[in-house]
């Protein structure tokens, strides 16, 4: 998930913060905002939830940086803080709250992967992006906060098994299973999407 | 719906991204909270800091740090020890109010009665501290009342 390079300068700029330099905790939250914002959004499905959660998360690192002692990545370090602040979040929060669609990036209109999807002949052709999109997020917000996690990381940002299962602190096989129970759920509620 | 399908709509919400410039707006915001939560900072962490930071401004060693720190640590008990022996000193009320009363005499129709001696209180004698003869001593009924001390019988 991560080259080594990118280790390093990770490495330096956590060295740099740990000695006082803000500038350097800066650069980490520019380089993993986009990917953290990814995670929590999906798990959440509700921008302004999204938004508090990414502070509450920042906020978190700076306070616990001095103690990073780099036995895993810090990409593994901050989406861990990220998956169990948002989890316990999602805990507290419970039944009540709605759903917050935005448009798609308008970039997506240009991603071949986007365009190969739309153009064929599969039912995501006929349907309305807008509607599409609040079927995902429905059938998401029906997981449980673990299974939503594992798919968020796995389907959503494209992580490894090994990865995810660090970040969870669990293995690798249940990352496997849950996984598969989480698409045989997820199957069953676009059914009728489908159809 | 099939796995190949279900992996494929999941692949589309990777593209639910905020505006561009969400995410500097999201350092700002982080700042922001970053000095606010110094400003919301206890004292005592604030106070200790700045003495960490006079001391090694001044290059000063750890034992003279530490030097310093036990002296900081010996002042403040010996300050606490004397904020805690004022009080103990008001604890015996009695004592002090005793050597100004003439007599206290209560004769009630129960079954004891308290006695108090009249005898002038000596000027030397200790605050909080009453000698034997002076003590109120329950006398009960149908016995002879006398000021000796137990001893002198």
């Amino acid at each position: 998930m991560q080259d080594d390079l990118s280790r390093k300068q990770d490495d330096e700029l956590i060295a740099r913060t740990q000695a006082g330099d803000a500038t350097a905790f800066d650069e980490l939250v520019v380089k993993y905002s986009p990917r953290l914002y990814g995670l929590v959004y999906n798990m959440t499905s509700n921008h302004e939830d999204t938004n508090d959660l990414m502070q509450d998360i920042w906020s978190k690192a700076y306070r616990s940086i001095a103690g990073f002692r780099g036995k895993s990545s810090f990409y593994t370090w901050i989406h861990s803080i990220g998956v169990n602040m948002t989890i316990n979040f999602l805990k507290k929060r419970g039944r009540r709250f709605t759903l917050s669609l935005d448009d798609i990036d308008s970039n997506v209109q240009h991603d071949k992967e986007f365009i190969e999807l739309t153009a064929t002949s599969t039912p995501v052709r006929e349907a309305d992006l807008s509607e599409l999109q609040k079927r995902l997020n429905e059938a998401m917000q029906k997981l449980s906060h673990d299974h939503r996690a594992v798919v968020t990381m796995f389907d959503i940002q494209g992580m490894p098994h090994a990865e995810i299962a660090k970040i969870l602190g669990i293995s690798e096989g249940t990352v496997r299973s849950r996984l598969f129970y989480a698409h045989r759920q997820l199957q069953n509620f676009l059914t009728e999407f489908h159809s | 719906m099939n796995e190949e399908q279900l992996s494929a709509l999941l692949r589309i919400k990777r593209f639910e991204q905020p505006p561009p410039q969400y995410f500097d707006r999201l350092l700002q915001d982080i700042h922001r909270r970053q000095r606010s939560e110094l400003l919301r900072r206890p004292l005592w962490k604030i106070a200790a800091e700045r003495v960490q930071t006079f001391f090694s401004e001044h290059s000063m060693g750890h034992l003279s740090y530490a030097g310093a720190l036990a002296g900081v640590l010996v002042v403040g008990v010996a300050g606490i020890g004397l904020m805690t022996a004022g009080p103990a000193e008001v604890g015996p009320v009695i004592a002090k109010t005793t050597p100004h009363e003439k007599l206290l005499n209560i004769d009630t129709t129960a079954n004891s009665r308290l006695v108090l001696d009249d005898t002038p209180s000596s000027p030397t004698a200790l605050p909080g501290y009453l000698p034997a003869a002076h003590q109120p001593r329950y006398v009960i009924d149908a016995r002879p009342v006398s000021y000796e001390l137990p001893s002198s019988y």
